[in-house]
């Protein structure tokens, strides 16, 4: 299950969303608004999509991880869209399998592919009132 | 059109380009009709 909203993610909900009985081990990563960056004060951060890549790049991510680790029974992601105050979850990763070790190592993969290959931006928002797009370093 | 626009060639440089929503390779044929987008860096750090 993959999905962009602007609504505050249920990471709860979401986490139910993928229990199952055949399941001993669910993993959840969350992502959340860090209030440092360097020495730089964060207030809030902007996030942007290019929305219909954006959600079949998040289909890709699913589809990635689940012929990498064909025990997923369930996995969900969901990024969050708009402005996020610190400390807000901005994306989620919910797995579960019949055993833990599938559920990390598949959790792990789906966050990190997500970051690489969804096109998802954001704007640090400082506490000296400017503002600016992230622009990665060593990335051309 | 980094030599046509220079001001802005450093810029495309750091971009993918998207033909239909998909990432597309130096030299690919752009379709009639086709949606086009430029994508800089994406926050998570890597190339598109």
């Amino acid at each position: 299950m993959i999905r962009l909203t602007s609504d505050p993610i249920d990471y709860h909900a979401l986490t139910e969303q993928v229990r199952r009985p055949n399941c001993g081990g669910v993993v959840l990563f969350l992502g959340t608004v860090r209030d440092l960056t360097g020495e730089q004060v964060t207030v809030a951060l902007d996030y942007e999509a290019y929305a219909g890549m954006a959600e079949k790049k998040l289909a890709q991510v699913e589809q990635e991880a689940r012929e990498r680790w064909p025990v997923v029974a369930e996995i969900a992601l969901v990024h969050r869209l708009g402005h996020l105050e610190v400390g807000e979850v901005s994306v989620a990763v919910a797995v579960s399998c019949p055993h833990r070790a599938q559920a990390f190592e598949a959790c792990r993969y789906a966050i990190d592919r997500l970051k690489e290959i969804v096109p998802i931006w954001k704007k640090e928002n400082w506490s000296d009132g400017k503002s600016e797009w992230v622009h990665p370093q060593g990335a051309e | 059109m980094g030599e046509k626009w220079p001001g802005v060639r450093d810029f495309f440089a750091r971009c993918a380009v998207a033909i239909n929503e998909e990432i597309a390779q130096e030299g690919a044929v752009v379709p009639a009709s086709a949606e086009v987008a430029l994508l800089p860096p994406v926050s998570g750090g890597a190339v598109l």
